[in-house]
């Protein structure tokens, strides 16, 4: 898989080229944004990855050009400028997403992987964190190497926790996803589906937080 | 004695000294020309009434005739003799008073008392006529008196006056004091220079200069942490690489735990600088803060998640015990913020292994967040400076980086907030608690 990083601190570059390589990409560096466009339009690559502060040629410009050019290829923003203002500027742009520094290599990856995902088109049908992945074709879910087929209710219990990976819902908002508003359910309805998950899947595929209610992993 | 600092004061108390003195000086002058005049005035009557005797010795009207009754020492005493020495006429034979030889005024004593009189004498006769000299002390000290009353009335009236006019010429002062007094930090606006008596003019323009100066200042100062902060991130973020990159290729077990150290240390740094942005941010007045309802529950709910892995590595016990339907009024981001740096302060000062327990609830004054740790508390006398700046509480030991509750701090401040921290009663611990005053509404479904 062929990255070009477009990144002036050469600090970072050769970081950034090195731990791409060891994950088994092929990394082209360009360190202004003059660079970065003769690359673009030379080569083919999976994914970009700019900076927005770059001497001559400044990385909004850069994206700005390249989207209204038509081209689509996946592009990631690494910054220091963290304001919500910047972010939204960025990704008014055209940016696939946005990651501020400093960062750790891991998420870096992570939302590599989820912008390629998104841009091959397989992104609606297998959604998960890092352990949890639940097939939203089959109703297949996958927990520690564990596959599981979960009855409906189970499933949009599961579905409703993996859409937010990391967000706490409450009891309230589960009934709602799995029963549907204002129908009666019995109290401890959300927790016998949860047990019955968590017997299939592994007790630390869900957890819970007292008395606000549960979550998967980011 | 002490030197009285107000400038009222002072210029009262010397107005009212210099008065003070004009009018005794005044009353004084005044005092002694009226008792010298009467003197004269009387020494005049004296002559008039010896020149006008005639030459048998009768005055235009005798003595008994008088039908006002009246005090007799006020009367003349009047002494004629003939040429020979032949007492011709004596008005008070009680009272004779030696007959002097040669005309004019002498002071003489008789019978006991002082006497004022005044001789005329000529070939054919010598008059003598002579005054009490009490009666004329009397009628002089009267008259000086009198001369006293309205400088008497004036003076106090004058004092009075002069204090209302201090008053009125210095209450001009007033406006610009509260003006003054009422500035925030970052205010920059100028006070109009029309608005001030020309005394201060040169003195408020000092001021402007130095207010304006001082605003350039502190937005220098602000604008250099948020730079340097800033410039912090894309080392830390180099370094971050490079750590995760020698992780990549370590093969020695031993190592491993040293790169853990030093990959700890770079992400405090790494969190040093973005609380430091965090702070620069919520100082500066460049940036609004956005009104739109926050639903409480939730916030507390995200800001409970975001701090999970921490609890979870301290294996904390983190809960809700208590989610009224709250819905405020404020920034959303920031209220996360503010949130997250309690909870964050819980976990850091609750031993492993304790409980933290968040509560909602709505009650008379507003909305109320409580963060309950089960952490050592505060000591009283520290309660108002963890609030300040990379401040931490004594023996604590924890690896924070000073600035969350100051952030916290400024957060609450821009909202209108106010942040409690309390010990708990039952054990050991601290209540941090967020007040929403007044901004609580109820949830609706």
């Amino acid at each position: 898989m062929r990255i070009l990083l477009i990144e002036d601190d050469p600090m970072i570059g050769a970081g950034l080229v090195r731990a791409l390589g060891d994950q088994g990409m092929t990394v082209d560096w360009a360190r202004d944004g003059e660079d970065g466009q003769l690359a673009i339009t030379a080569g083919n690559y999976a994914l970009i990855l700019l900076d927005l502060g770059l001497p001559h040629t400044s990385g909004t410009v850069l994206l700005r050009d390249l989207r209204r050019k038509g081209d689509k290829t996946p592009l990631l923003v690494i910054t220091a400028r963290e304001s919500t203002e910047d972010r939204i500027a960025g990704l008014d742009l055209g940016a696939d997403d946005y990651l501020v520094k400093p960062f750790e290599v891991d998420e870096l990856l992570a939302r590599m992987r989820a912008v390629l995902r998104r841009h091959s088109g397989h992104a609606i049908s297998v959604i998960g964190n890092g352990r949890l992945k639940l097939d939203l074709a089959s109703h297949e879910a996958t927990c520690d190497g564990r596959t599981e087929l979960l009855p409906a209710r189970e499933f949009t219990l599961l579905h409703a926790l993996l859409e937010r990976p990391g967000t706490i819902l409450s009891r309230a908002q589960l009934e709602e996803r799995v029963y549907g508003w204002g129908q009666e359910v019995e109290s401890n309805a959300i927790e016998v589906l949860i047990h019955s998950v968590r017997k299939k899947l592994g007790k630390e595929a869900i957890r819970n937080v007292r008395g606000a209610g549960w979550l998967v992993d980011r | 004695m002490m030197r009285p600092s107000s400038l009222r004061t002072q210029l009262w108390l010397w107005l009212l000294g210099l008065l003070t003195v004009v009018g005794l000086i005044t009353a004084g002058a005044s005092y002694w020309y009226t008792r010298a005049e009467m003197e004269s005035f009387l020494d005049h009557q004296l002559r008039q009434v010896a020149i006008n005797i005639d030459h048998v010795g009768r005055l235009s009207a005798q003595p008994g005739d008088n039908p006002v009754p009246h005090d007799l020492e006020d009367d003349l005493n009047i002494q004629v003799w003939d040429s020979a020495g032949t007492a011709l006429r004596v008005t008070k034979a009680q009272d004779s008073i030696p007959r002097q030889h040669i005309s004019g005024f002498s002071d003489t004593q008789s019978g006991g008392l002082r006497w004022r009189t005044y001789t005329a004498t000529s070939p054919a006769q010598t008059v003598q006529v002579s005054q009490q000299a009490v009666v004329r002390e009397e009628l002089a000290q009267d008259a000086a008196v009198r001369a006293l009353v309205p400088i008497g009335i004036i003076l106090p009236l004058a004092w009075l006056l002069l204090g209302i006019v201090t008053n009125r010429v210095l209450g001009g002062l007033d406006g610009l004091v509260r003006r003054l007094a009422q500035r925030s930090p970052g205010d920059d606006t100028q006070i109009a220079l029309t608005e001030v008596p020309s005394e201060l003019r040169p003195m408020v323009a000092a001021v402007n200069d130095l207010f304006g100066q001082l605003h350039r200042h502190l937005l220098a100062q602000k604008r250099f942490v948020a730079d340097a902060a800033h410039e912090l991130r894309t080392p830390l973020a180099a370094l971050q690489l490079q750590i995760n990159n020698l992780r990549q290729n370590n093969r020695s077990d031993q190592l491993g735990g040293r790169i853990d150290d030093l990959e700890r240390g770079i992400k405090r740094a790494s969190s040093l600088a973005v609380q430091l942005l965090k702070m620069a941010r919520y100082q500066s007045d460049e940036i609004s803060t956005q009104r739109v309802p926050v639903d409480l529950v939730e916030l507390m709910k995200a800001a409970i998640a975001d701090v999970l892995p921490i609890a979870d590595h301290r294996r904390q016990d983190i809960g809700l015990v208590l989610a009224d339907g709250v819905v405020v009024l404020g920034d959303p981001a920031d209220l996360r913020v503010l949130a997250g740096n309690l909870l964050e302060n819980a976990i850091r000062y609750t031993p492993e292994g304790g409980v933290i327990d968040v509560s909602i609830a709505r009650g008379g004054i507003g909305a109320v967040i409580e963060v309950v740790d089960s952490g050592p508390g505060i000591a009283v006398d520290e309660i108002a400076r963890v609030f300040e700046p990379f401040y931490r509480a004594a023996g604590s030991g924890t690896e924070g980086s000073g600035l969350g509750l100051a952030i916290a701090a400024r957060i609450a401040e821009r909202h209108g907030l106010i942040i409690e921290l309390v010990n708990r009663t039952d054990r050991t611990g601290l209540i941090a608690r967020i007040i929403f005053p007044n901004m609580a509404r109820e949830k609706t479904a």
